[in-house]
């Protein structure tokens, strides 16, 4: 074939052109010369890249469970692409056992704080066996991986009795395109809650105190539930007042940006015996499922509710209500913008796909499929270029 | 919209971005999009036939008319079918394919490939 002059074309036109490419191909086109290189490791090329393998792919999902002897974390992938028909789901074994063989982290997982995945980069902390507390950032798409210890809590000797909750989030800022990590840590009613932020841009923490809003009633040590979406992440905390839990739940928002706090209340529902709440996402907005199941006829209840405006409290709007159900455990989440529901069946084995327009039931079966699920969420997930810099980065 | 910037390229003779031949492949594109949009099999095909008949140089003259037109469907079917075309080339497939050469340190370039081994398993054959 004859050449096709890059000179003439504008970097634009070829940025049109490689932003196409499949992640595989585009690391592989590293080495075609310098300047590719270089514009596949900056940060705005990627993020394009990721807009459009996000545009034009269905994503898979992903359910992230720790085995039942502990220790090594099992991460399935659901409804893998190319699908475009719920008869096309394929399961596939993304990694069992992830084992890194460092000299930082050769050691099992013991206790989990964080288990997320963002943009195609897995982040993945809490406590590990031989004394590491830290975190890992993992892209499989570019087979790399960085580990980041957490930054020993200077108590001050007052405080040294008190129970401290840790909260983790990580999420995505948008403003910045950056990713942070954040440890929230409360030492009780009567102190400020604050924050320490690890930014993987500048790979260095900084500590901020959150003066913004009264957490004081938030019952720290509790947590129902987690999410992150669209630079916010929600935790689903009980309040406490006056040392009571009210079983009252509030949503603790985080937002990634400007780093602040606000507190947004569930929507107003009909408390039934045995309910379990859920964020879910539902069509990009923040939703709730409200699950019950009777006891005498084993029948399970969804009602979902949706946060049509985000972070707007008054617009939760009951979006929808799926059931009865028989032999079903829990919800997973959502798949294919709200068209699936994805559960857990009571087997803790399979997983129903449930067809909200024709109401028809799918099952997934798994072969070799550890013990049980230890799960309650499935994570979209697409490739991405996402790459790591600084100490601790392995390529492998 | 399109069809402004059509009337504005004849209007204007010392054009050089486009020329006939070019305009009889990128305008008949719309009405080419609408017949087969729904049979992404035919897609494909027209887009291999695309690639048979016209050769590398003509594709960035093809990409630059799109451009100059505002014709995004069609930037969009270029760039993507110029993508299809070498996702899975060779590195130097693609080095020839642009005009493009090698601009590493003697060892850097063979570092890169063994830190990125993985990414050349499964290339086509040159």
């Amino acid at each position: 074939m004859e050449r096709l002059r890059a000179s003439n074309l504008a970097v634009e036109l070829l940025e049109n052109i490689l932003v196409r490419l499949p992640v595989k191909s585009v690391i592989r086109f590293k080495c075609v010369e310098k300047s590719w290189s270089s514009l596949f490791e900056n940060p705005s090329f990627i993020a394009k890249h990721h807009r459009h393998s996000c545009s034009i792919t269905n994503p898979s999902y992903l359910i992230m469970s720790q085995d039942d002897s502990g220790g090594d974390i099992i991460i399935m992938s659901l409804l893998h692409p190319p699908h475009n028909d719920i008869d096309d789901t394929q399961v596939h074994i993304v990694d069992m056992n992830i084992r890194f063989d460092t000299n930082l982290i050769s050691m099992r997982f013991l206790r989990p704080n964080i288990c997320a995945c963002i943009n195609g980069i897995f982040c993945i902390g809490g406590s590990f066996s031989g004394g590491f507390d830290g975190f890992f950032l993992w892209n499989p798409a570019i087979r790399q991986y960085k580990v980041v210890p957490y930054p020993t809590l200077h108590y001050p000797p007052a405080l040294h009795f008190f129970n401290t909750d840790h909260n983790f989030a990580f999420g995505y800022d948008y403003n910045s395109n950056d990713y942070k990590l954040v440890r929230i840590v409360n030492y009780g009613r009567d102190y400020n809650t604050f924050v320490h932020v690890y930014t993987l841009s500048t790979d260095s923490w900084r500590q901020k105190i959150n003066t913004a809003i009264d957490l004081s009633n938030i019952a720290f040590l509790s947590t129902f539930d987690e999410k992150y979406l669209n630079g916010v992440y929600y935790i689903l905390k009980d309040t406490d007042k006056h040392g009571r839990v009210f079983n009252c739940a509030v949503i603790l928002s985080f937002h990634m940006t400007n780093e602040v706090f606000r507190i947004l209340s569930l929507p107003e529902f009909r408390s039934v015996p045995h309910q379990i709440k859920t964020f879910a996402v539902f069509n990009e907005c923040l939703a709730f499922i409200f699950y019950n199941k009777r006891r005498t006829t084993m029948e399970a209840n969804l009602e979902i509710w949706v946060m049509r405006e985000s972070g707007v409290q008054e617009s939760w709007t009951k979006q929808l209500v799926v059931g009865p159900l028989l032999g079903i455990r829990n919800p997973l989440g959502f798949a294919k913008n709200g068209e699936l529901l994805l559960l857990v069946c009571d087997d803790d084995q399979t997983i129903a796909l449930y067809n909200i327009g024709s109401q028809e039931i799918k099952i997934l079966q798994f072969r070799d499929f550890p013990n049980a699920f230890n799960t309650s969420e499935a994570i979209s997930y697409v490739e991405s270029l996402v790459s790591f810099k600084g100490d601790n980065v392995v390529q492998y | 919209m399109k069809f402004c910037t059509v009337k504005q390229y004849f209007d204007d003779e010392n054009n050089n971005n486009v020329t006939n031949g070019i305009a009889t492949t990128v305008i008949p594109l719309p009405n080419k999009h609408l017949k087969i949009k729904a049979n992404n099999k035919e897609m494909e095909q027209y887009e291999q036939e695309l690639l048979r008949n016209v050769m590398p140089q003509e594709l960035t003259k093809l990409i630059l008319a799109a451009n100059y037109l505002n014709f995004k469907e069609a930037l969009d079917f270029f760039c993507r079918t110029v993508a299809n075309a070498i996702q899975n080339k060779s590195v130097d497939y693609v080095r020839k394919f642009f005009g493009l050469e090698s601009d590493f340190e003697p060892g850097e370039e063979e570092k890169l490939c063994k830190e990125f081994a993985w990414s050349f398993e499964g290339v086509d054959e040159d």
